[in-house]
């Protein structure tokens, strides 16, 4: 008897410690999560909701989104699916056949592969909300996270763009701090989003893994970054990061880190400073 | 030491004749000494117990007449071997093939892919009733395909390539298949062959799939199904690759270790109910476990008759009836597929089912001194069963890992704990999912220690270190100094009952 009473007290403590640790967390984090070659940011808002950019390639976001949620938060309160590359929502079926999901924001979700056809075909079973976006629309994310979408523009003809050129890609603001995540976007377009936005910002989630198609000089003296993340899997058959782009941020004096290198990182702010921890 | 072979010999012509050939045949499978061999040892095993004249002869002969059976049989299973003889009557290796035929396990996902079990019913167009067992096919991973599904597809014959020092062809011949089907190009589902009562079971057990990976996060929900029903989904992320370093892969590679635990633990409630009610009792929860697994799930079938066995025999009250009973259930399926020797599922479940007979006692003994009695009781249980396994798993799991033994010892009080919370579960979850949600902490913390431990300990420093050189020399070592230390056990125990 004295075994149970022992594990059930110690249950509840478990318990009571981990729901006080989670609803007095009034932070914004940023989980770039280690999920290989893809990418897949977990973003929780200070007052608990949950934003998902891109999925990865596979199912290996799950124990991803695991490791960072609460395990009785069953819910994704907003997706955003960049673009319809493998790579990216790669495991936003296994993520809607378990999270109960809020919304989805996508572009350019053609059915012309099966794994997007197999996905539109689900959210429309499952009754989940999708929509499209553009740099027209912005977003307010809970409280006070701020999406300020950026690309693809209104009047652009996606059936023109190629799929990495018409991602979604938008400035997350949280009220000093600021983070942009552009997807695969090149850097023509790249380019043309910064030259739009015209301000600073404090975080960059790196373009197409590092590729050397991604990230120019222009770029980063508009956007000036602090932190560079490049979401990229270990001895990947891409060679992404390319040492040119590297070399880039070297020279533009921008910390960056690797999830091949660091694994999981996570990225704290209370609004005004940020700091960045590890698994 | 004069004293403790007497003792040995004396134990051995008083165990049963059916026991005893069992128990030979048995450790003849798990070192996989060639069965000619099992065959002489047998024969010269029981010839010298008829020498000893301690049992009639037409049990003996009946035996004799089993195995030979058995091992005939087997000879000519392996003549007609359709991989040796190239199945070239049906098509060649790597060619484009149009195939229909009925799905005979629960798909599950593997990589990229849902791997299905074929029986095929034609081959390009032609009859494939002479075709010996199964096909592997590999569907694009979100196909829709069921049990008993009637399937049309065409994709790349393959006949499968063994690996260096890995026999996969063996390998999958055990599970009755022999020949693989890639690049699917296109398939379609033409009808449901099942009755409406698998149908039902079916729909039951992707409903609690679908609900238990709902309401728990990764990789708790496959460790969870893994250890309760023995689904083979592949694990999100690195879990596959810490288990195999931590050496727990054997806790969800099949039901029938897990079963034997459970059944042990239902036999506490001996002296609580009647024997004859405890019995049934028993029966109606192993029974429901097999329709939730699948009534036809060979593998946890087997387990499920085992453990019935098990507790038949105990409650009968001699060691000897249960090895009996086992023994019958061991031959019996020997003889319904010879090929089932080289089963893991029926070798872990059956070294359980023996570590539980011969070392749970003694173990709960030793432990109480350390430990309060009902935390020694549950470990007695799981940790004899670990033990007896050990050579199975030393040479079937391609290797050992040095922390193998830690993270074993680390997870062996949790298994029972997450199979009965598991099951109160799954029993909520049929209720009432919001009644499963209140059990969802208990069963989520129980999962995540158990997580925590495998990962912990695949990430100690020199835990990708492998021994993999003369695997069977170190299960034949362990073997022993298990069977020395039982004997032991046995001896003393017996010399304090005389004193």
């Amino acid at each position: 008897m004295l075994k149970y009473i022992v594990i059930i007290i110690g249950v509840t403590v478990w318990l009571l410690s981990s729901w006080i640790g989670h609803f007095t967390d009034v932070s914004l984090k940023i989980f770039f999560l280690n999920i290989g070659q893809g990418d897949a940011i977990l973003v929780k808002s200070p007052d608990n909701k949950y934003l998902l950019i891109d999925s990865g390639p596979d199912q290996t976001v799950l124990s991803e989104l695991s490791a960072v949620m609460p395990f009785w938060i069953r819910t994704i309160d907003l997706v955003i699916a960049t673009h319809p590359d493998a790579d990216h929502i790669g495991g936003l079926l296994d993520i809607s056949q378990r999270y109960t999901i809020a919304l989805v924001l996508y572009n350019k979700l053609d059915e012309s592969s099966q794994l997007a056809k197999n996905l539109k075909e689900f959210w429309q079973k499952q009754a989940i909300k999708v929509k499209g976006i553009n740099a027209d629309e912005d977003f307010t994310f809970g409280c006070c996270i701020f999406l300020d979408f950026l690309w693809p523009l209104a009047q652009a003809d996606l059936s023109k763009l190629a799929s990495n050129n018409a991602s979604i890609s938008f400035v997350l603001k949280y009220q000093w701090f600021s983070a942009f995540f552009g997807g695969d976007l090149s850097k023509k377009y790249e380019e043309q989003v910064a030259k739009n936005y015209r301000s600073k910002v404090n975080v960059l989630k790196v373009g197409h893994h590092g590729s050397k198609t991604s990230t120019s000089g222009v770029f980063l003296q508009i956007f000036q970054p602090q932190l560079a993340v490049i979401s990229v899997g270990y001895k990947n058959r891409y060679g992404h990061p390319s040492l040119e782009v590297i070399k880039l941020l070297q020279d533009y004096s921008v910390k960056t880190l690797r999830t091949d290198e660091v694994d999981r990182i996570i990225l704290t702010s209370d609004g005004r400073k940020f700091s960045v921890g590890f698994t | 030491m004069k004293a403790r072979f007497v003792y040995f010999f004396d134990s051995i012509v008083k165990y049963p004749l059916v026991a005893l050939a069992f128990l030979a045949t048995v450790y003849l499978v798990v070192l996989e000494v060639l069965n000619i061999i099992a065959a002489i040892v047998f024969i010269v095993f029981c010839g010298l117990l008829l020498l000893l004249k301690k049992y009639k002869i037409h049990v003996f002969l009946l035996i004799l007449v089993i195995f030979f059976i058995t091992i005939s049989y087997q000879k000519k299973v392996l003549e007609n071997n359709p991989v040796l003889n190239g199945l070239a009557k049906f098509t060649t290796d790597q060619q484009r093939v149009i195939v229909t035929g009925i799905v005979q396990n629960y798909p599950y996902n593997k990589k990229n892919y849902l791997i299905v079990l074929l029986q095929p019913v034609s081959i390009n167009s032609r009859n494939s009733e002479s075709f010996p067992g199964l096909i592997q096919v590999q569907l694009p991973r979100f196909a829709q395909a069921q049990k008993g599904d009637l399937l049309k597809l065409t994709g790349t014959w393959q006949i499968p390539k063994n690996s260096s020092g890995f026999d996969y062809q063996a390998y999958l011949q055990i599970f009755d298949i022999y020949a693989q089907i890639i690049n699917v190009s296109n398939f379609q589902v033409l009808d449901n062959l099942q009755g409406v009562f698998l149908q039902k079971i079916n729909l039951f057990r992707s409903r609690m799939i679908k609900e238990v990976r709902i309401i728990l996060p990764e990789p708790h929900a496959s460790l969870l199904l893994g250890m309760l029903i023995g689904t083979k989904e592949d694990f999100p992320g690195s879990f596959n690759r810490n288990l195999q370093i931590s050496g727990t892969t054997h806790i969800i590679a099949v039901s029938g270790f897990n079963v034997t635990i459970i059944a042990q633990f239902l036999l506490r409630f001996a002296g609580v109910l009647p024997r004859k009610l405890l019995f049934v009792f028993v029966s109606v929860i192993l029974g429901i476990f097999l329709i939730i697994v699948g009534v036809d799930n060979i593998p946890a079938l087997r387990a499920t008759v085992m453990a019935w066995a098990m507790i038949l025999g105990q409650l009968i009250g001699r060691k000897g009836a249960v090895l009996n009973l086992l023994a019958l259930a061991y031959v019996l399926m020997l003889l319904s597929n010879p090929q089932i020797y080289k089963s893991l599922s029926l070798q872990l479940s059956f070294a359980a089912t023996l570590g539980l007979i011969f070392i749970s006692d003694h173990l709960l003994i030793f432990i109480k001194r350390f430990l309060p009695e009902l935390l020694a009781s549950d470990l007695s249980v799981t940790l004899s069963a670990i033990l007896a396994t050990l050579p199975v798993t030393f040479s079937k799991f391609g290797g050992i890992y040095i922390w193998a033994p830690l993270a074993n010892l680390l997870v062996a009080p949790l298994i029972l704990v997450i199979m009965l919370l598991g099951f109160l579960l799954v029993l909520a979850i049929i209720i009432n999912i919001s009644l499963a949600r209140l059990i969802v902490p208990l069963c989520y913390g129980a999962l995540n220690l158990m997580v925590s431990i495998i990962n912990g300990v695949s990430n100690l420093p020199l835990a990708d270190i492998k021994i993999s050189e003369h695997l069977e020399v170190i299960s034949l070592a362990v073997a022993l100094i298990l069977l020395i230390i039982v004997g032991e056990w046995h001896f003393r125990n017996s010399i304090r009952e005389i004193r």
